[in-house]
């Protein structure tokens, strides 16, 4: 047999390994979606920081203003201080704004029919109604114990 | 009668013989109310140049052959229209993340090996693997539902070219495949959900997913592969939890 000669020449093109997500809008609200995460570290280290706060607080006081003096330096000093309130409403907008996407990708993990025989899903808005609803009840919940617990 | 109407289309070349890396090549097209992408094509091809090479094959949305990019965005040609772009330029590149052959044309050998290795065909259990041939499988209209929407894949590759994690690490199993294998471990006539269980369950498996979401944006058929890779995690996460009750080995 003769020995056929082969152009075959693949171009792969380059990939840009740190600006893919540059080239097209709907990535572009991907990465704004996942970057909400480095806001919630924000907030979940701003907690952490008030426990470890409390855990300065000294146990045998002189009066109950020294003993509790680490922890009112992190409500008023750093929780009462402009640019960290700033931040904090950052956080919660990015945060419901992460809660809204989530929310309205959810159904796609939720296949279920009405019932047995049905060839009818269960309506997206159920799921997604159950979530907002979720979320509504918690956050009554953790501000009516939060006044009650003032 | 109305006045025709032309576009700018910019193709990407490649001859691979003579092109060290693709080009780009503008032509004048007109066009009218119900002219294809793949219609431009034909018409680039028919009177400019000869050798524009790019796959079609039914025209019309079933075969899968077409899958290109259109401005940026993965689309079948003959289920795209001129009219859609009117006003603006058109760009025609081969589809994303694949390599390309020669002008329009990718190699899809990848994805063809990864529907191959997901084992996308029904695997019946012991009990029915003899079955004469003048038996059925029976099926109500609710197992049917179950994995019929993730069943009109045609494999045209749009999935792929949308999916930044197959992008970036090619070994991603990838939409289209991921989503045949839950559609055969769902289908109530298959019982080969544990030999698929390790496509399923590995890194590259659904796991590799980040949820991006745009192969589901793009899908001609509406196949929703996100939604399966999702419900595969479910899956993988269930037979992750079985195992640790009740180990196979």
């Amino acid at each position: 047999m003769s020995e056929v000669k082969s152009y075959r020449k693949p171009y792969n093109p380059p990939v840009k390994k740190m600006t893919w997500w540059t080239e097209n809008p709907f990535y572009i609200m991907y990465m704004v979606r996942e970057g909400t995460a480095v806001l919630a570290l924000f907030a979940v280290l701003e907690i952490v920081l008030g426990i470890f706060m409390i855990g300065l607080c000294s146990i045998s006081p002189l009066t109950p203003a020294e003993a509790a003096a680490p922890y009112i330096w992190y409500l008023q000093n750093f929780l009462g201080n402009p640019l960290i309130i700033l931040l904090n409403v950052v956080v919660l907008i990015s945060q419901i704004y992460h809660a809204i996407t989530w929310f309205s990708l959810m159904p796609k993990a939720v296949r279920v029919f009405m019932n047995k025989n049905s060839t009818e899903l269960l309506p997206e808005w159920v799921v997604k109604s159950g979530l907002y609803a979720a979320l509504a009840g918690t956050t009554v919940f953790i501000l009516v114990v939060a006044f009650l617990t003032v | 009668m109305e006045a025709q109407k032309t576009m700018k289309i910019t193709v990407l070349r490649y001859r691979p013989e003579q092109d060290k890396e693709p080009w780009e090549q503008t032509f004048d097209v007109p066009y009218h109310q119900e002219t294809s992408v793949l219609e431009a094509l034909f018409y680039i091809k028919d009177n400019y140049e000869p050798s524009l090479s790019f796959r079609w094959s039914c025209r019309m949305a079933v075969c899968g052959s077409c899958g290109m990019m259109v401005n940026g965005v993965p689309h079948l040609a003959c289920k795209t229209f001129l009219r859609d772009y009117e006003g603006k330029d058109m760009k025609i590149e081969p589809l994303a993340n694949f390599p390309i052959e020669r002008d329009l044309v990718v190699d899809l050998s990848d994805l063809i090996e990864k529907i191959e290795r997901i084992k996308p065909y029904i695997i019946p259990d012991a009990k029915n693997a003899n079955m004469p041939l003048n038996k059925n499988f029976k099926q109500t209209p609710t197992q049917m539902e179950a994995y019929l929407q993730f069943a009109q894949c045609i494999n045209c590759g749009c999935c792929y070219a949308a999916c930044p994690q197959y992008k970036l690490n090619p070994k991603f199993i990838g939409p289209a495949a991921l989503t045949l294998l839950y559609r055969y471990n769902t289908d109530n006539r298959d019982a080969g959900a544990k030999l698929r269980a390790p496509f399923l369950n590995a890194e590259e498996g659904v796991w590799s997913c980040t949820f991006v979401g745009y192969c589901s944006e793009v899908c001609p058929k509406h196949v929703d592969p996100s939604s399966a890779i999702q419900l595969g995690k479910k899956m993988s996460a269930t037979d992750y939890v079985f195992n640790m009750i009740k180990p196979e080995h």
